[in-house]
């Protein structure tokens, strides 16, 4: 579903944030990206959603080339940001239904999808209220619930356990399988290794821009007895 | 002192910072060259008026009026510039509650928030009041005591209209930090208190530049005392420059005044306007709809949205597409021009020229696409993934500022209608030159925008104001209009009247926006995919 071939990304000329990253996230699969902070996790999911322009190499949406063609590889999937930067003098309601109308979603679809999703996080109550107005947790639940919206192929999330309280963190978690198993693919960044070790098919690891390890949980649990947590440092101090 | 002291630099860095990044020059010393030219530029019309005020204050031996008078300038000038600059500063910047948990005096943490306003005003008064001071220097030979005072004159200049608007602000924010929409309520205080500003500025601009008028005012009782009465700290200015040392102390010992004033307050600005206002919660909950709607109407809305629920925005684009009324209001008002003048018959050639300009004025003098992108900040990733080519990404900014100016320029329109009834054949000319200029400018604005995109602003302010953009956009518009005065002038046969020269105008800036829009649509489309965040 995402291919990324060889893409790199320089700044200023000789910052290399990203370098020759090669990835291939299957259809059906949660695919966690782990990497100590300044790895280029976030650099990489904003190139793969159009964000960023990458430096070199080729990023394949669902087989679409995101720079050639990108609206409609952007038709594949929704994203949300590490930061919930919104544009906030709005209410939550109106949001959801400004994203709703881009990605097409019927009246029907999207009163049913919003209630459930807002319903699940906690925040239908607060929809008609300002946005910012709301905590940093809520808008994030606001961001994910308009990222689950328009029941995209592909949903790329960075970092987005971050602000969650816990039930709301199960609520994803959940919403993440439930959502695979319908045949979607999640690809998120994350630093909490016990969420990542419980919920991916696979991970990939990255430092210092590069994919230093990517395979399935069970594979790489199967080359050593220690967690995922003590082989993330082993890997990140070593390579 | 030593905390209020880094609390100052730290305001002060973060202030520079801001503006010079908001500048967006990737080159700094390509960027401090501009900053150069630029500053020389904004100063050549304060030196002009240096010179021909000094010139009609000679004829009657008073000289030192043109430090009354470009003081008095430069006083205005400043509270111009440093109103909404404070208000900014104060209100909408989002380190309220990160000051509030530092262990620092609440009248340090005013007194660090002023040093950065103080510094930007400094730099207004430098321009407006330095050329008076050179002027003023030069021409009444150099000496240790004038010297000293020119400099301090330009050190405390900014004081005065910075304690001043501070502490007219204090009372403001107070009442306004109440109400649930203190924002806009803030705005349009804001918009008062400018177009007052204004509507002084031009009211008693003309009694300066004027030497029989200013002979008439001295003969009614002298002109220090008039204008002394209204302002004093201008009399005492003037006379410490003529060796009075007692009105150098008056002046020193007024600012040292206000300073008290605004040290006492400031505990009860930080608590009761300050933190009131920067809280956000509280919002009343609305009404939850699942409403289908066009993917068009939400693009042009959200644009809107962006413009009308940031009150820095909102002032900003508000006044540059009301101005030209109010500036007609007043040269009315001033009796420069009356609408009998204008409808006469020694005017009709220049009719449909007057016109034209009027109704396009809203194009001419906002310049809403040049920060279109901008305006965005950090949440310009949103439009970014989602599946909207950027040619339809930047179709619906550019119809933005389409949709506002043309709004504007139809209320001018009917306006115009009202006042003075020309040929519905003018009119539609009119119309026709000011829809082609809007289109034009609308797209020229969003390529300066397109090149120089700057999202890392944490001030509204930043955004439109403090932004070369705005500059070049500018630039631009006095560029056509040079360049139309300039043909004009040297080829007046070309031009029965000045009928010819708005057609034509209108063919040739119908042609320019049918390449700049291709440019846009095609090169500026790909330049935007490749904006960073």
């Amino acid at each position: 579903m995402i291919i990324t071939k060889g893409i790199s990304k320089i700044y200023d000329g000789h910052k290399k944030a990203v370098d020759n990253l090669n990835m291939d996230i299957q259809q059906g699969e949660i695919f966690g990206f782990l990497g100590p902070n300044g790895a280029g996790k976030t650099t990489t999911l904003r190139m793969i959603t159009g964000i960023l322009a990458p430096t070199a190499g080729e990023i394949l949406i669902d087989g679409i080339d995101i720079r050639k063609n990108p609206v409609q590889a952007k038709n594949n999937f929704t994203y949300v940001p590490d930061h919930p930067d919104i544009f906030n003098s709005i209410t939550g309601i109106d949001y959801l239904n400004f994203l709703a109308d881009i990605y097409n979603v019927s009246e029907e679809a999207r009163k049913k999808r919003i209630t459930n999703l807002t319903g699940e996080f906690g925040i239908l109550d607060d929809l008609g209220k300002m946005i910012n107005s709301y905590s940093h947790g809520m808008k994030q639940k606001l961001l994910i619930s308009g990222a689950l919206l328009p029941e995209p192929k592909i949903i790329i999330l960075d970092e987005p356990l971050g602000g969650l309280d816990p039930r709301s963190s199960r609520t994803l978690k959940s919403l993440m399988r439930a959502h695979c198993d319908k045949g979607g693919t999640v690809l998120f960044s994350s630093h909490l290794l016990e969420i990542v070790e419980t919920i991916c098919d696979r991970v990939g690891i990255i430092k210092e821009g590069r994919l230093i390890a990517c395979d399935t949980m069970a594979e790489i649990k199967s080359k050593s007895d220690s967690s995922l947590e003590e082989i993330f440092m082993e890997l990140t101090e070593s390579a | 002192m030593h905390k209020l002291k880094a609390l100052t630099m730290i305001q002060l860095k973060d202030f520079i910072g801001k503006y010079t990044s908001g500048l967006g020059m990737k080159n700094k010393y390509i960027g401090r060259i501009l900053l150069l030219v630029l500053a020389g530029l904004l100063a050549v019309p304060s030196i002009t008026l240096s010179i021909v005020i000094y010139d009609s204050l000679q004829i009657i031996g008073q000289t030192e009026l043109l430090i009354t008078s470009m003081y008095l300038n430069s006083v205005i000038f400043m509270f111009i510039f440093g109103f909404p600059f404070i208000i900014s500063v104060f209100f909408f910047a989002r380190d309220s509650h990160f000051l509030a948990a530092l262990p620092i005096r609440e009248d340090s943490l005013i007194i660090s928030k002023l040093a950065t306003v103080y510094i930007y005003l400094l730099v207004v008064s430098t321009l407006i009041l330095g050329p008076a001071l050179l002027i003023y220097l030069i021409n009444s030979g150099f000496s240790i005591y004038l010297l000293i005072l020119s400099l301090m004159t330009l050190i405390l200049a900014p004081l005065l209209p910075l304690m001043i608007s501070s502490i007219i602000i204090l009372p403001f924010g107070n009442i306004f930090s109440r109400s649930s929409h203190r924002k806009m309520l803030v705005t349009l205080f804001n918009i008062i208190f400018l177009v007052g500003i204004l509507g002084f500025q031009l009211f008693f601009g003309n009694y300066f530049e004027d030497p029989e008028m200013v002979q008439e005012l001295l003969a009614g009782g002298g002109f220090i005392e008039i204008i002394g009465m209204n302002f004093p700290p201008s009399i005492w200015l003037t006379r410490a420059f003529t060796g009075s040392l007692i009105s150098v102390g008056l002046f020193l010992a007024l600012n040292l005044l206000l300073i008290f004033i605004l040290k006492f307050t400031a505990k009860l600005f930080f608590r009761r306007s300050l933190l009131a206002f920067a809280q956000e919660g509280g919002s009343s909950n609305g009404r939850i709809y699942f409403k289908k709607r066009s993917r068009s109407f939400q693009l042009i809305r959200r644009n809107i949205l962006i413009i009308l629920k940031e009150p820095m925005f909102l002032m900003n684009n508000g006044i540059v597409l009301i101005a030209p009324i109010f500036i007609i209001a007043i040269l009315l008002i001033q009796g420069d021009y009356s609408l009998a003048m204008l409808g006469s018959a020694e005017m009709e050639s220049y009719w449909l020229l007057i016109l034209s300009v009027f109704i396009a004025s809203p194009a001419l003098m906002g310049n809403i696409t040049a920060t279109a992108i901008t305006r965005e900040g950090q949440s310009f990733w949103e439009t970014r993934v989602m599946p909207i080519s950027a040619a339809e990404n930047l179709k619906y900014r550019i119809l933005t500022t389409i949709i506002l100016s043309s709004f504007s320029s139809l209320l001018f329109l009917v306006m115009a209608l009202f006042i003075i009834p020309f040929s519905l054949e003018l009119y539609g000319l009119a119309a026709l030159f000011s829809l082609v200029l809007t289109l034009l400018l609308a797209y020229v604005d969003i390529v300066i925008n397109i090149f120089r995109p700057h999202l890392n602003w944490t001030n509204p302010t930043a955004a439109v104001k403090n932004n070369l953009n705005v500059v070049f956009s500018l630039l631009i518009r006095a560029g056509i209009g040079l360049v139309f005065f300039l043909f004009y002038q040297i080829f007046p046969g070309l031009f029965v009247g000045s009928n010819q020269l708005v057609f034509i105008s209108t063919i040739i800036f119908a042609g320019l926006y049918i390449l700049v829009r291709t440019y846009v649509y095609r090169q500026g489309a790909e330049k935007f995919e490749k904006i960073s965040i």
